[in-house]
């Protein structure tokens, strides 16, 4: 791929961004979130058209216009998201679509189940084709999302971050079914942002960072410290807002939260005024610690003390009560009612404390509504437009507002810039730093490396369910959280 | 911003959705009018009133399980239950307040093996009412002893039959019951509660609504409405008909879609369910003066139901699949 660009609007994907691919090799695209990676990876498998630039693809020139096109050409996709049919069989799923029909229309079931075999025989893998989808675990399934991409004949295999829901063990496996593949020629793209996996199995790297095109290393070349520069090594675009406040004592505290495998043994100390940033790969389990702190997800065993007292969350009235809140991490699925007003969404988690007797007081609601939108400068035509018509950096807002109406002493964000502006994300920067500035404690949950490390007075960086690391303002680097993040540390368990 | 109307920043499917039921009666209206010189005469509309009067308090509480994301096939046959009990306690004890009270009693309590069942085990509200539609028809033949119970006093035939200074006392009833059920929705926080639980129940929960307890008492309240619409269904026949009711959860479920209440939830509005209601029974009250045939009745409220379906399909998608930019 040469000098390809993608723009969409308001963001520039792709800029001139060349990906040279041997074949038999397995080669890593790497970059952060938003790098531009996955953008790529549909341009060349026919899902975006590119603006600029040309496809050659074993020597020709080409331009999928479709999947379908791509696919004929013997490029499969595997996405992050997997999406078997639980209830089928291996061999229906690996042949989903494209099922061996008799002479007289009907499906062949025999040679669906003979031909799976065959295709496990071959690559040596020992699956039971009528055995169904749902008794595999993640990481079975990642095989055989790979068997069904590799039997459309596929001579180029892409791979969206295969491991990102496979624990450690599981993952040796993915590897070596990886190696098998190479040695059969066939020609593997994984995009991955795990710095050990890069090194466990790739041949070489290319890196992308904000959509441009850094650099292509063999792995040879290259050791963790080189990559993560060429990931992260960019200019901070501009000055964040300040505290104007210092830390106060200890409001805070979780000691020895549990809560299933992606919330193990959490604790740490929030402290009046400050911004505790959560960092951590995707998955790694922040928004599910969250989520048990607020009582979405009631946890198993912890012990929770808010300014000295112990505390007990059962419920996300509980948590509200102590006034600790927190705004969701995603908009559409659990943050706002698309489909309802503006007004009625800011109101909502406060309007038990609003009404007498249930019956509340229309023209109060409407005028504190009023108030707290302007508060936060939403944009809307009205309090009356339904809340899916406001932009994404309006929706954010909007949902910073209902819980600000809370006057709450913890506010947990989870990832609140997510998809918006860089207008409306400097408008909540400024907003995160006022709050603070009141006393406000702040968890931040973000998966964007900038603003963690701007915003934060300390981070805590997760890894597979577990705390991994503390850094302190001066330790505070890129290259630090990334170690942390990547590879579960043995960490001298101190109070955090 | 997507297609905006100069009202208040409404767009053409929101203002469809509030407001388009009106336009649909007044059409209903003017059809009727022009079809049939015996349609828009007092006694006539009088009798449509009193007909789709029971199915209009039934509307009420199913505009709020649709709204908060439920439904209940199990209202016609609660309605005859409710009828049933109602003339069994005043052959009884005689007493109307008596009967009225058990009859709203019994229907709570149907609402609330539905709610605790939906709610609290997490089935789905088509199969569990379904299955309570047959237990609870099951059960008011055998309150009934297997035929009609006649006789339920003056009272109560007063409230199905008569008129109040020309208008019928059914639609007094359905007018102050929904002036108060339209209060409750858009004036509590239950209310508020209802239309964002349908909207996003996770985002609801993520709000600090308890969504089972709200979710219970919908259905406790959609059981009690049917126990006053089974009341007046008594008193319309003066008599508890078990076999009574069949279908009466259709004809408030078409009332509400035509009225532009969302199937899918979190969006709806009582007045406009009541208006959908009546709106249907206009439609019916028409064909029976043009005497159409009754086979081809049903086939014309099918299309009805059919085209109040896309109706909501195309607002829902107007409201919900807007681009943000043009």
């Amino acid at each position: 791929m040469r000098n390809i660009s993608k723009s969409f609007p308001g963001v520039k994907a792709l800029d001139k961004v060349n990906l040279h691919v041997e074949q038999g090799t397995v080669h890593a695209v790497m970059g952060e979130n938003g790098a531009g990676k996955s953008t790529l990876m549909k341009v060349l498998f026919g899902q975006y058209a590119p603006d600029e630039g040309e496809i050659i693809y074993e020597d020709k020139p080409v331009s999928f216009k479709s999947v379908k096109e791509a696919v004929n050409h013997g490029i499969s996709m595997i996405y992050q998201e997997l999406s078997p049919i639980k209830e089928l069989s291996i061999a229906e799923n690996v042949f989903t679509g494209r099922y061996p029909l008799t002479a007289a229309r009907f499906i062949d079931w025999n040679k669906i189940y003979s031909s799976c075999q065959e295709i496990f025989d071959r690559w040596g893998l020992k699956y039971d084709p009528r055995a169904k989808i749902k008794t595999l675990k993640t990481a079975d399934v990642q095989m055989i999302e790979i068997i069904k991409a590799i039997s459309f004949n596929a001579k180029l295999v892409i791979m969206d971050e295969p491991s990102s829901s496979i624990s450690q063990r599981e993952v040796e496996k993915l590897y070596d079914f990886i190696r098998t593949l190479k040695k059969a020629g066939i020609t593997i793209i994984i995009i991955t942002h795990k710095l050990d996996e890069v090194f466990t199995i790739a041949d070489q790297v290319t890196v992308l960072r904000d959509g441009k095109y850094i650099g292509t290393n063999a792995i040879g070349e290259l050791d963790r410290a080189k990559l993560i520069k060429m990931m992260v090594g960019r200019e901070m675009s501009s000055v964040f807002p300040q505290k104007t406040a210092g830390i106060g004592p200890p409001l805070l505290e979780v000691r020895g939260l549990n809560n299933g495998p992606k919330v193990q043994d959490i604790s740490f100390t929030l402290h009046k005024g400050e911004i505790l940033g959560f960092a951590g790969i995707v998955g790694a389990g922040r928004t599910e610690t969250m989520r048990s702190i607020f009582g979405l997800d009631p946890y198993r065993s912890a012990e929770i003390l808010m300014e000295g007292k112990p505390i007990h969350i059962r419920c996300v009235r509980d948590a509200i009560k102590h006034d600790i809140v927190m705004a969701t991490e995603s908009r559409k699925d659990d943050g706002l009612i698309l489909c309802r007003s503006v007004e009625e969404n800011i109101m909502l988690p406060s309007l038990y404390r609003r009404s007498k007797g249930g019956v509340l007081n229309v023209g109060a609601l409407r005028s504190t509504a009023e108030e707290a939108s302007k508060k936060l400068s939403v944009k809307t035509s009205s309090l009356d437009t339904i809340a899916n018509f406001l932009s994404g950096g309006n929706q954010q807002k909007l949902i910073l507002c209902k819980w600000l109406l809370m006057e709450p002493k913890v506010l947990i964000l989870d990832e609140p810039t997510r998809g918006i502006d860089v207008g409306a994300k400097w408008e909540i920067y400024n907003i995160i730093m006022d709050l603070a500035s009141q006393g406000v404690g702040i968890i931040l949950v973000s998966s964007e490396m900038e603003e963690i490390i701007n915003l934060s007075d300390r981070v805590l960086v997760m890894c597979e369910g577990r705390l991994n690391g503390c850094l302190e303002k001066d330790g505070l680097t890129q290259e630090n959280i990334m170690n942390l993040a990547s590879e579960v540390q043995t960490w001298e368990r101190k109070a955090v | 911003m997507g297609k905006k109307s100069s009202l208040k920043g409404l767009s053409l499917a929101e203002l469809y959705s509030r407001y388009g039921v009106f336009l649909i009666l007044v059409i209903a209206l003017v059809t009727g009018a022009l079809l049939s010189p015996a349609f828009l005469v007092p006694s006539n509309l009088v009798s449509v009133a009193k007909n789709v009067g029971v199915y209009a308090i039934m509307a009420l509480g199913m505009t709020r399980l649709l709204i908060g994301g439920g439904v209940d096939l199990s209202a016609g046959s609660n309605v005859a239950m409710c009828s049933v009990v109602a003339a069994v306690l005043y052959n009884s004890t005689g007493s109307t307040l008596a009967a009225v009270l058990a009859a709203v009693l019994v229907g709570a309590l149907i609402g609330a093996v539905n709610g605790f069942f939906i709610s609290y085990i997490g089935l789905l509200a088509f199969i569990v009412t379904l299955a309570t539609q047959m237990t609870v028809r099951g059960l008011a033949y055998l309150v009934a002893g297997g035929a009609p119970v006649f006789g339920v006093g003056d009272t109560m035939v007063w409230l199905g039959q008569d008129n109040v200074a020309g208008f019928p006392v059914i639609l007094l009833v359905v007018l102050l019951a929904t002036v108060f059920v339209a209060f409750v929705m858009s004036r509590t926080s239950h209310g508020r509660y209802l239309y964002a639980i349908g909207g996003n129940p996770e985002a609801a929960a993520a709000s600090g609504i308890n969504v089972k307890l709200q979710l219970f008492i919908n259905f406790v309240t959609m059981g009690a409405i049917c126990g006053l619409a089974g009341v007046i269904y008594a008193g319309r026949t003066n008599s508890g008909l078990p076999a009574g009711g069949v279908n009466f959860e259709f004809e408030a479920i078409i009332g509400c879609v035509l009225g532009g209440t969302s199937m899918a939830g979190g969006i709806g509005s009582v007045v406009c369910s009541i208006v959908g209601v009546f709106v249907v029974g206009i439609i019916n009250n028409v064909m029976n003066l043009c005497s159409v045939n009754a086979f081809w009745q049903q086939v014309v409220k099918g299309i009805v139901i059919l085209i109040a379906v896309l109706l909501d399909i195309f607002t829902r998608n107007a409201i919900m699949k807007s681009t943000k930019k043009q």
